[in-house]
């Protein structure tokens, strides 16, 4: 056996003592948690150990859980981040690593973010923002949790919204459906009160006064003396034409529903055209002008605002004022529905104001509404013949386009009846 | 002065039926007609002469029956008139509302003129009129 001088004794005992101390301090860091892997050099070969302590269960939790997790100096600079917020991301790991968490953050949200991570940084917050990445917005929850002292970082869990946030959506856009579904069911319910009453009422007048006249009719006969005969076979016949004329505007109506409405682009200039050759013998009967504007293109069902335009000029010539030929107007005029004196409409929605305007027998202001209802009529048939149905149409095709009507009189003077159309459904 | 009734009704064939019965059922009378109820309240003012019952149509155009109705019952000068409803309506709610504004009678218009005939006698034979 070799001796050993007194100084290579020393040398080697220095060393060791070296090596004893490397060794308290690695394992007072691994005591500590600082260590994830160190390497020991055995034979001039470094050799790397990892370290699978107790810890090791939740390390592979973070960074294997769904949620996005990243840990940020107490300036916002990100020292750690987890697969998913990097999937979340879709960006590769070196472009998050080491870069402001804040550069993630869309701009609506840049202010909520800072006031929540001012708040973790003396315990916890959490919130809903915004990320951005690209151009993708990605909404987010997301709870940040300031782990002082033991580090002087912030750890933030960020859980994706995005399909949460699909789903408020759909559940919304289901809802406002229904809204709508639930209108549409209340207008019909309404419509079928006002059939109960025109069936009570309007359509079962003519029939007994039909009734009436022939038990007058077998009277007179049974007598012998027919004398007012004929005159009941006349109130007779005037009852059965009022009768059809009920019986087929009422049918009208009922086809002027919103359901299977076929929209087109449809130029109104041709649909008035149309209107006016339709009523081309009636016209040059009552003498009538009609002069319109360069009307628009619209979204429409061109049947249906045919049969409007038909029924107000119709309206407008038969209450004509005596001995004065009928002159309707028509005039059309891109608006917003904010403008109008109305309370039900949306405010910030473009409509075409189509106006007709007669020198008609007019009507007092406070029957405007009314004269829109059904079987409302505001003169007795000696002086007007009518069903009161054709005005009604003309608010129920309005509203199957999702627009609406109104009328002002002034007797002697004339009506105006103004039309706002969408344009766009 | 002879007494009148009155009769409010927009229908010009109702008036001829009712005009029809009412000169078999009660010939002691005169009659007057009003087409609708601002006409009806017109010929209450204009005439000195008060009618003895007012027959009243409810669906007119413009002023409808119970409107009309309200007006009269808030006046200290007509309240005082029976008036029967003549409507086509059978419905009770209208019957209901009818009374309640102080109506004395609803006659439902049928296709049977006798019955109108009867349903006349029965009112010019009752105390329900002060004359």
């Amino acid at each position: 056996m070799k001796t050993q001088s007194i100084d290579e004794l020393l040398l080697k005992i220095e060393s060791l003592e070296s090596r004893l101390a490397d060794s308290e301090q690695l394992i007072d860091a691994i005591k500590a948690g600082e260590v994830d892997a160190f390497a020991v050099n055995e034979n001039n070969q470094p050799e790397i150990y990892t370290l699978q302590s107790g810890d090791y269960a939740y390390r592979l939790l973070i960074e294997e859980i769904g949620e996005g997790a990243v840990n940020t100096t107490e300036d916002g600079l990100i020292v750690y981040t987890n697969s998913s917020f990097i999937d979340l991301l879709g960006l590769p790991y070196e472009e998050i690593i080491g870069k402001f968490i804040s550069e993630f953050i869309h701009e609506e949200s840049r202010d909520k973010f800072e006031q929540l991570f001012k708040e973790s940084l003396s315990g916890r917050s959490k919130g809903e923002i915004t990320l951005r990445s690209d151009s993708r917005m990605i909404p987010v929850y997301i709870s940040l949790t300031s782990l002082e002292p033991k580090l002087a970082t912030v750890g933030i869990i960020i859980t994706d919204q995005s399909e949460k946030k699909r789903n408020e959506r759909t559940i919304l856009q289901y809802q406002k459906e229904l809204e709508l579904k639930n209108i549409e069911l209340a207008q019909s319910n309404i419509e079928l009160t006002s059939f109960t009453f025109i069936a009570s009422h309007d359509l079962q007048e003519p029939l007994r006064k039909i009734q009436t006249f022939c038990n007058l009719i077998i009277d007179e006969l049974r007598e012998g003396l027919p004398t007012l005969t004929p005159d009941y076979f006349q109130r007779i016949l005037k009852a059965s034409n009022r009768m059809q004329n009920l019986i087929s505007s009422l049918l009208n109506y009922s086809r002027m529903n919103s359901r299977d409405m076929a929209f087109e682009q449809a130029d109104l200039n041709d649909v008035i055209d149309e209107s006016i050759n339709n009523l081309r013998e009636l016209i040059e009967e009552s003498n009538a002008t009609i002069e319109h504007d360069k009307l628009p293109v619209i979204p429409c069902v061109p049947l249906q605002i045919n049969q409007l335009f038909t029924n107000l000029i119709l309206n407008s010539v038969k209450y004509k004022k005596h001995g004065n030929p009928p002159v309707i107007q028509i005039t059309s005029q891109q608006t917003k529905s904010g403008k109008m004196d109305t309370g039900e409409q949306e405010t910030d929605k473009d409509y075409w104001k189509i106006t007709f305007t007669d020198n008609g027998i007019g009507f007092e202001q406070q029957y405007a509404d009314r004269i829109f209802e059904l079987f409302q009529r505001l003169h007795s048939r000696f002086d007007y013949e009518g069903t009161g149905i054709g005005l009604a149409i003309c608010k129920k095709i309005v509203q199957n386009h999702k627009g609406y009507m109104q009328a002002t009189g002034q007797p002697g003077i004339g009506a105006s009846f103004e039309i706002y159309l969408p344009l766009n459904q | 002065m002879q007494p009148h009734i009155l009769l409010i009704d927009d229908d010009e064939d109702d008036q001829f039926i009712f005009l029809a019965a009412i000169k078999e059922t009660a010939p002691g009378y005169a009659y007057r007609i009003s087409n609708n109820g601002p006409e009806g309240l017109r010929e209450l003012i204009s005439n000195s002469a008060k009618p003895e019952i007012i027959f009243l149509d409810l669906n007119m155009p413009l002023m409808n029956g119970f409107e009309f109705l309200e007006i009269l019952k808030s006046d200290i000068k007509f309240s005082d008139i029976p008036v029967i409803i003549f409507s086509t309506s059978d419905n009770p709610a209208d019957k209901k509302r009818a009374n309640e504004l102080g109506a004395i009678k609803f006659i439902t218009k049928t296709a049977d003129i006798q019955q109108l005939k009867r349903d006349l006698i029965v009112i010019f034979n009752s105390e329900l009129l002060s004359a």
